[in-house]
């Protein structure tokens, strides 16, 4: 797909405009750390505005000079400006940004982090060129097997690990992206303009913002946020369990979810029909199915389904059920994705609290 | 230098911990917790990100320990009764934070140049003294940071009020420098902002 054709695709997509004053949830004001309001996610793609920001360490300055150097086991190193990446063909996906952590409140037993609930996660179409046609160019020497991906996310004392990214060669040439435009505008530095890296259907964490190095090596990075932070268990553990190293692995694909966008958890809704609207995805595979239960979980209705499926994309989900009877009523939300992988009714516990995807339970009031 | 700072700052290990290590340390008074927080935590992160946790006193001894090893400025000996205060205020028994909710067109203003006014046209070469005389203790000759944070290639620097009113006011171990003209603070963002990482 070449570039333009982004602002074609979202035009096509129903939109409605956004009534409510454009807020955003702070969970930190420095680094920055904020959440997209639940009641966004009822659309395809969420506003730049709207967008949650992540921020690791502390946000480098506008340069729209920065360069992108590519080395290590490379037969060509290049040195990139965004004019550069410009002449490479230009690709636009549509895909699902989460945080590793998203959800990270609603384990127990708590672990320390961001409290991120619902909001640490959005959908926007990302527009840029395939790491692998730059990597190409470079010339890929053999041995190589991992991509280090740096940025200009510079810690703030000399001890503090740098938020550096490491994946592995054969999920980097085919989905990986060098992105310059988010939803058809130039990427903003809040989201780690001017390059950042998006990785469809991957946690955040991978989603390196203000990119400037691409190292080519046969070996995983060696820092920390590489070999002891962002991993979780390779098997399931009792929620509290101490987890030793070597039993710790990546945190990649994100599993499948999905969230109730409205009614809100809280809401006063009234008898009769109700209509659910939410957003769902898995970094496995396309959606197949998303139900939802009005009975704590005894019957499920299956929902609509708006947008195209794919892996590591959302597409919005609507049913309609009853409210038969004044009082409690708790709606719940499922996903199943084309591989058969089900949202499970409780997340897995890690020690990191991360890929949080339980059922969306949201408890309303019958008028 | 370093040791003046966290003298004047946080309050002294032998208080904390008791003269002998078998004595349980006394517990931290709210001032005292509010002096620790400025000189290991908001030197790097606001506070927000450790009022919103909630966790047990093993797990806040746990996140101590792995914040000095990031450079938080913390002795041995008041981890424990840090750790003891903290979990007093935040553990898994407290309501959770509910995040405030803010104007996204003012968070998307955060991350935009401000106009330089009157810290404009400044002398990269004065600035450089400048910065080595006054600021390179804690923020490092080449600042990139030390006791004070990292000030190469950064966002804040294209703020320059901000800056100038941080600085000029002090925040946590970084004293007040109610002294610098805006013509000196103009000086140092010429300096820093020619600093390549």
């Amino acid at each position: 797909m070449q570039g333009g054709a982004a602002l074609a695709l979202t035009s096509l997509w129903p939109r409605s405009p956004w009534a409510a004053p454009a807020e955003l949830l702070a969970h930190s004001p420095r680094p920055q750390q904020l959440a997209t309001p639940l009641e966004a996610f009822d659309r395809l793609l969420t506003p730049n505005d709207l967008f949650f920001i992540r921020s690791h360490l502390t946000t480098p300055a506008m340069d729209p000079t920065r360069r992108v150097t590519v080395g290590g086991l490379v037969s060509t190193p290049l040195e990139l400006t965004v004019k550069a990446l410009g002449a490479f063909p230009q690709v636009t996906v549509t895909a699902v940004l989460q945080c590793a952590g998203n959800g990270r409140a609603l384990f127990k037993p708590r672990m320390p982090g961001v409290q991120w609930v619902y909001g640490a996660m959005g959908q926007a179409t990302w527009t840029g060129v395939r790491l692998g046609d730059v990597l190409a160019k470079a010339g890929v020497k053999p041995g190589a097997a991992h991509v280090h991906l740096k940025g200009a996310d510079a810690p703030p004392r000399p001890q503090t690990p740098p938020f550096f990214r490491s994946i592995p060669l054969e999920k980097a040439l085919p989905d990986t992206l060098l992105c310059t435009r988010m939803n058809g505008e130039p990427l903003p530095l809040e989201h780690g303009g001017p390059v950042r890296v998006v990785v469809p259907g991957w946690a955040g964490d991978h989603w390196l913002k203000w990119l400037t190095h691409i190292e080519l090596a046969a070996d995983e990075l060696d820092t920390f946020f590489v070999k002891t932070g962002y991993r979780v268990p390779s098997e399931p553990v009792a929620p509290g369990a101490a987890v030793p190293p070597e039993k710790m692995i990546p945190v990649t694909v994100m599993p499948v979810k999905s969230v109730i966008a409205r009614p809100l958890e809280g809401a006063t809704v009234k008898r009769g029909p109700l209509e659910v609207v939410g957003v769902a995805f898995s970094g496995f595979a396309g959606i197949a199915k998303v139900e939802v239960s009005a009975d704590g979980g005894a019957t499920w209705l299956p929902a609509s389904l708006e947008g195209e499926a794919g892996m590591g994309r959302w597409q919005v989900f609507r049913a309609k059920v009853k409210a038969e009877s004044a009082g409690e009523l708790t709606l719940l939300s499922r996903a199943t994705d084309a591989k058969g992988n089900v949202q499970p009714q409780e997340a897995a516990w890690n020690p990191a609290g991360y890929h949080w995807n339980a059922w969306h339970r949201v408890p309303v009031k019958v008028a | 230098m370093r040791a003046l700072l966290l003298t004047a700052a946080v309050v002294s290990t032998t208080a904390l911990a008791g003269p002998d290590a078998g004595v349980p340390a006394a517990a931290l008074t709210e001032v005292q917790v509010t002096q620790a927080l400025g000189a290991s935590c908001t030197p790097c992160h606001a506070v927000e990100l450790v009022e919103q946790q909630r966790i047990t006193q093993p797990q806040w001894l746990k996140t101590l320990k792995k914040m000095k090893t990031f450079g938080a400025l913390v002795d041995d000996a008041q981890l424990e009764p840090l750790a003891a205060a903290l979990a007093a205020k935040w553990n898994p028994s407290v309501p959770d934070v509910v995040p405030p909710r803010v104007k996204a067109s003012e968070v998307h203003a955060q991350f935009r140049p401000l106009p330089d006014g009157p810290f404009a046209k400044g002398d990269a070469k004065r600035g450089e003294a400048l910065f080595q005389a006054r600021c390179a203790v804690c923020h490092g000759p080449a600042a990139t940071g030390l006791i004070g944070v990292n000030l190469v290639d950064r966002l804040l620097l294209y703020r320059a009020a901000e800056v100038a009113a941080t600085v000029r006011s002090g925040r946590g171990v970084m004293p007040p420098a109610p002294d610098l003209t805006d013509a000196n603070f103009a000086d140092l963002l010429a300096w820093l902002r020619s600093r390549k990482p």
